[in-house]
């Protein structure tokens, strides 16, 4: 392995957007394996912290790629799985590799990512809390006390690998709802009583549009929030003595049944690279 | 004695009388740490009862936290933690937010700790330091053992704002000709 390879890796990264289409990742995560697993052995401890951070910004791209795919395969959940796999990848790695440059495209990635999150209709979450009996330091596999630590802290990197801390044992004390969970993942589907089946509740109707219109994940993208009036043909459905759908409280006559519209949120979406002409249409009667 | 006072947003001020007194009177430890915590100057301390459980607790990362105290000796800290080893318990609650745990600190120290909080969240979570929400608390012990306690839930980036002035207030009024405050080991019979 030679410096040549790491510079072919590199270039890889640098390419992303460029290679999306067509990537080969098991073939740099080899080569970069093998440059670090030489640097650990020559107990050059910086250079194999560098070679994980090649490892890790692999990993991420790998990922927000493979979420893009993901979503414009309608696979939504599974693409909220992976978006958040780059949010847990580029902390741990944005704590030891400054992408100053934007040269491997991590700030792109990471704002994108969390705009995407942004989308989803995901609001409630399921979150366990555990009561921790014993845990395992991942890098020398002994279990973590107190008063006398291992010396390994969590989120540094040791012979090419991050520290972290596994969990033996422990008890599931509540399963609670939560708004802001730590694990993304968590999201609470419905199942058909009938057949046990999961169903997907959901509606996804703004990350669907907004990824039909991508074709690459690199090709930048802003959502903006706003408020407009929605024309009243939208809501025959609404009684004039009920609650106006813009949500105020009043009674829609007493509201935006007064005004032109009623006033509910709006999502403007701008795009550095155009829609294909196809999808530039008006989608509802104004 | 317990009474709510609001300062600023996210801090609520208390009278408590969970000094280091309190604390080293807790059945759960042995003579032999009693007597080495009645060194500390700064002491991480247990929840208690939580979802009945008969075991104190600690929030998740309290290690690591600990560790992080310990390494500050320079600034005048002698950091310990209210449990045995065997005993030691973490709570892990699956939501986003920092939950640092409770404190009792001498008063003269209370500044220092407030800072401390900040450079630890800082360097545990460097991209995340300008838009985390924190919870911690921190009683505040002057030398006549009577003590306050600081319960904040807010942003990180306003500790300096919010919690710092009002642990360095109290820190002011109390005596400043020591370090670590009016503690002493508890009665045989307070177990």
């Amino acid at each position: 392995m030679t410096n040549d390879s790491f510079e072919q890796c590199r270039q890889y990264l640098r390419d992303a957007p460029l290679n999306f289409r067509d990537r080969h990742p098991d073939k740099y995560a080899a080569a970069l394996g093998l440059l670090k697993k030489e640097a650990v052995r020559s107990q050059k401890q910086d250079d194999a912290k560098m070679y994980w951070c090649f490892e890790q910004i692999l990993i991420v791209q790998n990922a927000f790629i493979k979420a893009f795919f993901q979503l414009k395969d309608k696979q939504y959940y599974d693409a909220w799985c992976t978006l958040e796999k780059v949010e847990i990848g580029l902390h741990s790695l944005l704590r030891h590799h400054v992408d100053a440059d934007e040269e491997y495209h991590l700030f792109y990635i990471e704002k994108h990512t969390s705009q995407f999150q942004s989308l989803y209709p995901y609001r409630v979450f399921m979150s366990p809390a555990l009561l921790v009996h014993e845990k395992l330091c991942s890098i020398c596999q002994q279990p973590i006390s107190i008063r006398n630590p291992c010396g390994h802290r969590v989120g540094e990197i040791y012979d090419g690998e991050m520290c972290g801390r596994m969990i033996s044992k422990a008890d599931i004390l509540e399963i609670s709802m939560v708004e802001n969970p730590v694990q993304k993942y968590s999201v609470p589907f419905l199942k058909d009583p009938k057949t046990n089946e999961t169903i997907d509740q959901y509606n996804y109707a703004l990350v669907r549009y907004l990824v039909e219109r991508l074709e690459s994940p690199f090709h930048e993208w802003r959502v903006e929030w706003t408020k407009i009036r929605h024309p009243h043909s939208r809501f025959l459905d609404v009684g004039r003595n009920q609650p106006c759908p813009c949500e105020s409280g009043k009674k829609y006559k007493d509201c935006c049944l007064r005004e032109s519209g009623v006033m509910r949120p709006h999502c403007l979406f701008s795009f550095s690279v155009a829609p294909p002409e196809h999808l530039n249409f008006v989608e509802y009667p104004t | 004695m317990e009474h709510n006072n609001r300062v600023e947003s996210g801090l609520i001020v208390e009278d408590t009388d969970e000094n280091f007194h309190h604390w080293l009177a807790k059945a759960y430890l042995s003579p032999a740490l009693r007597t080495q915590l009645s060194g500390a100057n700064v002491l991480i301390v247990p929840r208690e009862g939580y979802a009945d459980l008969e075991m104190p607790v600690f929030p998740n990362g309290t290690e690591e936290l600990l560790s992080f105290l310990k390494s500050q000796n320079e600034r005048g800290i002698s950091a310990d933690i209210c449990i045995e080893d065997k005993d030691y318990r973490e709570l892990t609650l699956h939501v986003d937010l920092i939950i640092l745990g409770a404190f009792v600190v001498t008063s003269i120290l209370a500044p220092v700790v407030a800072d401390l909080i900040g450079e630890y969240i800082k360097r545990r979570w460097p991209k995340k330091f300008e838009d985390s929400e924190i919870k911690f608390e921190i009683t505040v012990v002057k030398e006549d053992g009577s003590a306050k306690k600081f319960l904040y839930e807010g942003p990180a980036k306003d500790i300096e704002a919010v919690v710092k002035p009002a642990l360095k207030a109290f820190a002011d009024q109390a005596p400043r000709d020591h370090t670590r405050g009016s503690r002493q080991l508890p009665d045989s019979n307070d177990e």
